[in-house]
């Protein structure tokens, strides 16, 4: 008997492959047509000096925080459905992306940011941390999927209540303006320190997921017969509420708030690994990041006159592509 | 081998009290029927047993040791646990929910190997699950499900296993069939503790009889000696006539008592 499908043996190969072609794409198109061949020596210090900065300052960064934001968030996604055993749960969704957002944007109301460049991710972190700690805490009192997708809705409306209040009071225009910047998602003008600012964040949290793939698979029982297959449930619940928390507070510091990839990530790999809640983490973060950057290099070649939002560009996918998700599943597994 | 141990177990929700005092060891070789109406509190023993919830006064022993100071594993191991609820949140193949019983050892879904390989086809044998071992859970019917629970359970092939209303909503066929696949797990040795509603068929399968009222054991003991009438009314509020053919008991149930 064979135990795997072929498809899901290489199904991360092939994701791995896709992703090293768009980044390819994304260093070499924008608004300087560089090439392949041109790109590729900036990227490894060849060239003019023009192009290894358009390469290696602007659109390696840019792209990297596309890639990273979508794993971060396709992860979180995965661990979330795993954990709650619903395809709706999503850090979006749940109202965790705004808990950090109104961390980073607490962050930038005081200024913080001079005070240091940790404070930010670092605020961000905390903000999805504490939405995912409430999050699994309610789980285990109310039992009900619709009833918690309701306290995140409520929870994400606060969120944006309290972010509303600090833009209302903005000291100034500039702040403002950052924290509007904030709330739209994007990831242009993102730089290596940047990247290096989210990644510990964003890598702790993802191995700390990674850690609990195979506790994820033994929660398809339901809790109770889990528990009774080995499980140490409240171990599993906190790993989960650390690892999203770190991913989800790591993308919204790199890219703001950007919904929805977190439940159409794990949804498109879910049939290729046989629905295994734990084999579905890897992919859906290879997929999250590939969707992303690929809505990313479309937003830069797109011709408008103000470059679009990547945050604006996801909602405007993600958001019917959750409820076509929703539709199909109904309320059965309530 | 193992042994599982109550002592003066009290459990209660609150002021009200759903398990009283409760004293009982289930041991390997033996097949035991736990009886009792609606809410009599023969859940909460069995969960008890295992450490699932907390127990306000007594203590729940398995192997010599406080069930609530047994790691999740090595409880696993020594018992298997088959709950009421067949639900499975992914549509997994049979394949993996099958080997879902391994967790306690450590194995990934899709990478089974030697020993864990070994127990898992050995359990979708003998929960005759061979063919179906790649469809789809959600493809399955009632029947079919409730097997590749039992078969679940026996890959962990801890030596006890506690079954919640295995056969609830099967139908008499299928019944017989999974009462059958937990008779030959207690024939190979190990030890079953099995609620269950119809007490002709726990007659027919069990070899110990346990009986509940309001969150007390009322009886405990051998088919002949606690299958009788006058203790069906006393469980189930029921008149009822007990039959014995042989060693076959035949519960006629008359209809319910008048209650005072």
């Amino acid at each position: 008997m064979t135990e795997a499908g072929y498809s899901s043996r290489w199904l991360v190969p092939l994701l791995l492959v896709v992703v090293v072609v768009l980044c390819l794409i994304a260093v070499s198109f924008g608004s300087t047509p560089l090439g392949l061949s041109r790109a590729l020596a900036a990227l490894f210090g060849g060239g003019p000096a023009t192009d290894q900065i358009v390469v290696l300052e602007i659109r390696l960064p840019r792209a990297l925080a596309a890639l990273l934001t979508g794993a971060a968030l396709g992860a979180s996604g995965a661990a979330l459905q795993g954990l709650l055993r619903n395809p709706l749960a999503e850090p979006g969704v749940l109202g965790v992306s705004a808990c950090a957002s109104l961390g980073a944007t607490l962050a930038l109301f005081f200024g913080l940011m001079g005070v240091s460049h940790w404070a930010l991710p670092a605020s961000a972190v905390l903000g999805a941390l504490a939405a995912t700690a409430l999050l699994a805490f309610m789980a285990g009192r109310v039992g009900s999927m619709v009833t918690l997708i309701l306290i995140g809705v409520g929870l994400s409306s606060f969120a944006g209540a309290l972010m509303a209040l600090l833009m209302n009071l903005s000291p100034n225009p500039f702040t403002l303006a950052d924290m509007v910047n904030w709330m739209l998602g994007t990831v242009s003008n993102r730089s290596m320190a940047d990247l290096g600012f989210a990644a510990p964040f964003l890598v702790s949290g993802f191995f700390v997921l990674l850690h609990i793939r195979n506790d994820l698979s033994v929660l398809t029982l339901g809790e109770e017969t889990a528990k009774g297959t080995g499980l140490n449930l409240d171990r599993l619940r906190w790993m989960v509420i650390i690892g999203a928390g770190l991913c989800t507070g790591a993308a919204v510091s790199l890219a703001g708030a950007i919904g929805f990839v977190g439940i159409v990530a794990p949804h498109l790999v879910r049939p290729w690994v046989q629905h295994r809640p734990g084999a579905v983490l890897v992919p859906a973060a290879l997929l999250g990041g590939l969707i992303l950057l690929a809505a990313d290099i479309v937003v830069r070649v797109l011709p408008t006159s103000t470059e679009l939002k990547l945050g604006v560009v996801a909602a405007l996918i993600g958001a019917p592509a959750f409820v076509w998700i929703a539709s199909r599943r109904g309320l059965s597994h309530d | 081998m193992t042994e599982l141990v109550l002592q003066g177990v009290t459990v209660a929700h609150g002021e009200r009290e759903v398990l009283t005092n409760v004293t009982s060891r289930f041991g390997p070789g033996e097949l035991i029927a736990l009886l009792g109406s609606n809410g009599a509190g023969k859940s909460t023993l069995v969960r008890s047993a295992l450490g699932l919830i907390r127990i306000n006064s007594g203590l729940a022993i398995i192997d010599d040791v406080d069930s609530t100071k047994i790691s999740e594993q090595v409880r696993a191991r020594k018992v298997a646990y088959l709950p009421q609820s067949r639900h499975l949140s992914w549509p997994l193949s049979v394949m993996d929910t099958v080997s879902l019983g391994r967790y306690a050892y450590g194995v990934r879904l899709g990478h089974l190997a030697g020993s864990d390989r070994d127990a898992v086809n050995g359990a979708l044998a003998a929960c005759d699950l061979e063919s179906f071992a790649h469809r789809r859970v959600d493809q399955l019917s009632g029947g079919e499900l409730a097997r590749v629970h039992c078969a679940r359970a026996f890959a962990t092939e801890a030596p006890m296993l506690i079954a919640d209303e295995p056969i609830a909503e099967l139908d008499p066929w299928h019944q017989f069939q999974v009462m059958q696949m937990i008779r030959d797990y207690v024939n190979r040795g190990n030890g079953a503790v099995v609620i269950m509603h119809d007490p002709e068929l726990a007659a027919r399968f069990a070899d110990r009889l346990i009986w509940m009222v309001d969150g007390a054991v009322v009886s405990d003991g051998s088919v002949m000696s606690t299958l009788t009438a006058e203790q069906l009314a006393r469980v189930y509020g029921m008149k009822a006539e007990v039959f014995w053919r042989e060693s076959e008991a035949q519960v006629t149930m008359l209809g319910p008592m008048e209650r005072p």
